[in-house]
């Protein structure tokens, strides 16, 4: 047995960044390391909730036979779109292999041939206008096997573009002036002879 | 018999370390109930977040007896698969305890026949401010009181 002596000596952060999940029919077996592996063709499904809505939880039980865990990924997906009803209407109740990736960057697998997890939801349009018109999604199961790092890589579905990056522009000033204005998920190269240290401050 | 223990000095709460022995390891008890292993094995060291480590032991009454509820619970912070590993290995497997409180007091829990099963509760929270960590704990029911003193021992002075 080994020692239970983890001193966190960096940032930790709360939350989920994204996940991924496939659908059982996808799904070919596990790897000698116990990874999903998913049939030829198939990838994995991209999922993103609400900024900061995602959390995971995983709770070890005790039972006369063993150790259980339940698992579930919850988060919400704002606004009642048709084409996002559409989405969900194809996960409802379906069983699912998931990866979440947290918000320090680990990637954790659960789900496996004979232990999947259910999807479900619950719309809600709220009754005023400040309330939130979304749905509360989740990824529920129980199994017995322990949860696991994920390892290999992640290949996404090439039909899904990427978001597009949002925020405001950063405005880039030298000596006071005005010299470029950068948009969100733009770069800006400068070119020296010198090592210097930039900190963008807004 | 008086019951009569006023506190003289400090008497801060909460419990500094704990060291546990899986119930393999276990060889049985000496003659003042004190834990004994078996030859070459040894008392592994367990630390959490600072001040989240918690005993209880409350006591009910049933229909047959006294039935005591042991628990040790705390935190450990961010997930990583390292961390992991070590949990993984002991979910549902049956301990000894020895902790240390923040007054320095030394005290057994369990014995063979009668040991702590040691949990855990993962949760990722959603927000960055939020919590990343595993709530664990070492829990048992027992019909008898299964918490000692504990001698000090040179292996837990760490």
């Amino acid at each position: 047995m080994d020692d239970l002596v983890f001193p966190v000596t960096d940032d930790n952060y709360g939350g989920v960044a994204r996940f991924w999940f496939a659908i059982e029919e996808d799904i070919a077996g596990l790897d000698v390391l116990g990874n999903i592996q998913l049939k030829a063709g198939k990838t994995w499904s991209l999922g993103k909730g609400v900024k900061y809505s995602c959390m995971l939880s995983v709770k070890a039980r005790i039972e006369r036979g063993g150790v259980l865990f339940d698992i579930t990924l919850e988060g919400q997906l704002a606004k009642y779109r048709p084409a996002l009803e559409s989405v969900l209407a194809k996960m409802r109740d379906q069983r699912f292999a998931i990866l979440v990736k947290d918000l320090n960057g680990y990637v954790m697998q659960f789900g496996r041939p004979g232990e999947w997890l259910k999807f479900s939801t619950n719309q809600s349009t709220g009754a005023l206008p400040s309330d939130p018109n979304g749905y509360k999604f989740q990824f529920t199961g129980s199994m017995k096997a322990q949860p696991i790092s994920y390892n290999s890589i992640i290949v996404d579905n090439p039909n899904v573009p990427l978001p597009e990056p949002d925020g405001d522009p950063v405005r880039i000033y030298l000596n006071g002036l005005l010299v470029a204005t950068i948009p969100p998920g733009g770069n800006f190269v400068i070119t020296t002879e010198f090592t210097l240290e930039y900190t963008i401050l807004s | 018999m008086n019951l009569t223990f006023p506190v003289s000095g400090d008497n801060y709460g909460g419990v500094d370390r704990f060291w546990f022995a899986h119930e393999d390891d276990i060889a049985g008890v000496d003659a003042a109930s004190q834990i004994v292993l078996k030859e070459g094995k040894f008392w592994n060291l367990g630390r959490a977040t600072k001040y989240t480590l918690d005993f209880s032991n409350p006591q009910t009454t049933r229909r047959g007896g006294i039935i005591f509820n042991s628990t040790l619970k705390g935190v450990v912070k961010k997930y990583r698969p390292e961390l992991e590993d070590v949990l993984s290995k002991m979910r549902g497997e049956r301990f000894a305890l020895v902790f240390k409180d923040l007054n320095g007091y030394l005290i057994q829990v369990g014995r063979p026949g009668e040991l702590l099963t040691f949990t855990t509760d993962q949760a990722t929270g959603g927000l960055p401010s939020e919590n990343n960590q595993y709530q664990f704990s070492f829990g048992g029911q027992t019909n008898k009181n299964t918490v000692v003193s504990r001698i000090l021992l040179p292996e837990l002075v760490a």
